[in-house]
């Protein structure tokens, strides 16, 4: 089978993807370094990689629509091409919110340091293994590492839960400072947050792979 | 090879096809292949050259039978009736399921005597009757508003896509059921290609339409139902928008994506 120009052109945007998954990669273990030693001098960093982030995502965009435009893709190419342009905006919402924590953290940088529940200790290996398993179901062209970030995805929705609800409780009773009970409540917000948009990128890489949609499926739907 | 992927499409078969074979001679040019066309659609035959598209639908009118070495196995259904009885009537079949070929192929004639032809060798009329005929077929066609000031104008002098409309609307004339195209879009222009397009568009709401196409971009444009030939066997049959963005079969993707063929 004859190797086409288009080919060549698909794995260099496939190159770039990847690029992007390095920087969010990055972004997010110096956001857990920064919640894990409270450093705020890591912050500097992760602005910096928002921002290449948001100035890799543009580039992207542009080059899938100028391959859709003129190659007129069908089938397993046009879904490369539409799950990179979503997988790429998903991606920069990450970096989103990794700046999100940093800024919250340096907003109550007076309650500092904090000792962080356990949910938000866990919640942060969890949301590594997902962004794991999500980049590498894009880059592997891997359904078995999709479905399973997928399932991994709920832990952290019910970490979030027991967090919020635990610390509104707590300011209901007056039993906590209410700046650090808010900080824990928006970091877990915001992390849970990674964990979705990482869900997203598994969902979009089962697309590519199966040419199936599972958004809004149950998990029961999707494992059948 | 993969297994085959055959869907049965949605609403009235217009064409039911079981088992056919088709042989010149001692040679196999279509391999037992079994599907349903549905009425008032639009179906795209597709695949590499000499895969056997056209002379899929040259079985669906016929046209087959002047070629002294072809010969037919299996049943072709239209409307219930198998097409290959012994007894079938060919004029009235051909009238039943027009054609329009490659090459824009009008008659040395007036543009009103082309589309009238068929109907004057058809049964005698009257002429306010064909000029009536002449009107709609020319509107159908979407050719009537370039040339209703010189009906009789020879043929030849139109634009090659004008002549692909006038053969549209000169098969249309005689009122088919169902328009087979081979490659109509093949030796015309990219603006004439889109016009006829969007005829056929328009044509589905009358008749049910089956086109062979070399332009996959068209066959996806234009076709509700993708058949896709490979020498001579059907490998996969499905809604179009199936076929180009998920197919079921590895080598439709490869021929669709422009891996081969």
């Amino acid at each position: 089978m004859s190797e086409r120009v288009f080919d060549q052109e698909l794995r260099e945007l496939k190159g770039e993807i990847a690029e992007l998954m390095a920087v969010i990669r990055e972004a997010f273990h110096l956001t857990a370094e920064l919640l894990a030693r409270q450093d705020l001098s890591l912050a500097d960093r992760i602005g910096e990689l928002e921002k290449k982030s948001d100035s890799l995502e543009t580039e992207l965009q542009k080059r899938a629509a100028t391959l859709i435009a003129l190659n007129q893709p069908v089938a397993r190419d046009l879904r490369m091409l539409l799950v990179s342009m979503n997988v790429a905006h998903e991606l920069e919402r990450i970096a989103d919110q990794c700046l999100n924590i940093s800024q919250r953290l340096e907003e109550t940088r007076d309650a500092l340091p904090v000792d962080w529940p356990p949910e938000i200790v866990e919640m942060v290996s969890r949301t590594r293994d997902l962004l794991n398993s999500a980049t590498g179901a894009y880059l592997q062209n891997d359904e078995e590492l999709a479905s399973q970030a997928i399932g991994q995805d709920l832990f952290l929705d019910d970490l979030k839960s027991a967090v919020m609800h635990r610390y509104l409780d707590l300011i209901n009773k007056r039993a906590v400072d209410p700046a650090r009970a808010v900080l824990f409540i928006l970091v877990s917000r915001h992390l849970e947050k990674i964990g979705d948009l990482a869900k997203n990128i598994a969902e979009e890489s089962y697309y590519l792979i199966r040419g199936e949609f599972i958004k809004h499926l149950r998990l029961p739907d999707i494992y059948h | 090879m993969e297994s085959s992927h055959i869907a049965i499409p949605e609403g009235k078969p217009k064409i039911q096809i079981e088992n056919l074979s088709l042989f010149y001679g001692p040679k196999l040019v279509l391999n037992n292949i079994s599907l349903v066309i549905p009425e008032n659609k639009v179906t795209a035959i597709i695949g590499p050259s000499g895969c056997g598209k056209s002379s899929f639908i040259r079985i669906l009118n016929r046209m087959n039978d002047l070629i002294p070495e072809a010969r037919v196995e299996g049943q072709v259904w239209i409307d219930g009736e198998n097409i290959y009885d012994k007894d079938v009537d060919l004029v009235a079949l051909r009238k039943k399921v027009g054609m329009v070929f490659q090459k824009p192929n009008p008659f040395p004639k007036s543009i009103f005597d082309n589309i009238a032809y068929g109907l004057k060798i058809g049964n005698h009329r009257g002429q306010a009757e064909l000029e009536q005929v002449v009107e709609r077929s020319l509107r159908q066609a979407a050719l009537w508003d370039e040339v209703k000031d010189r009906l009789h104008q020879n043929a030849l002098k139109l634009s090659g896509g004008q002549q692909q409309r006038l053969c549209i609307a000169r098969a249309l004339a005689v009122e088919p059921e169902i328009i087979l195209f081979d490659e109509p879009c093949s030796a015309i222009d990219p603006i004439a290609t889109a016009r006829v397009e969007e005829l056929i568009h328009q044509l589905k709401k009358d008749y049910t339409v089956v086109i062979v196409t070399h332009n996959m971009q068209q066959a996806a444009r234009v076709s509700d139902y993708t058949a896709f030939l490979w020498l001579g066997e059907l490998i996969e049959y499905d809604r179009t928008e199936k076929i180009f963005t998920n197919p079921a079969n590895k080598m439709t993707e490869d021929y669709i994506t422009g891996r081969f063929g």
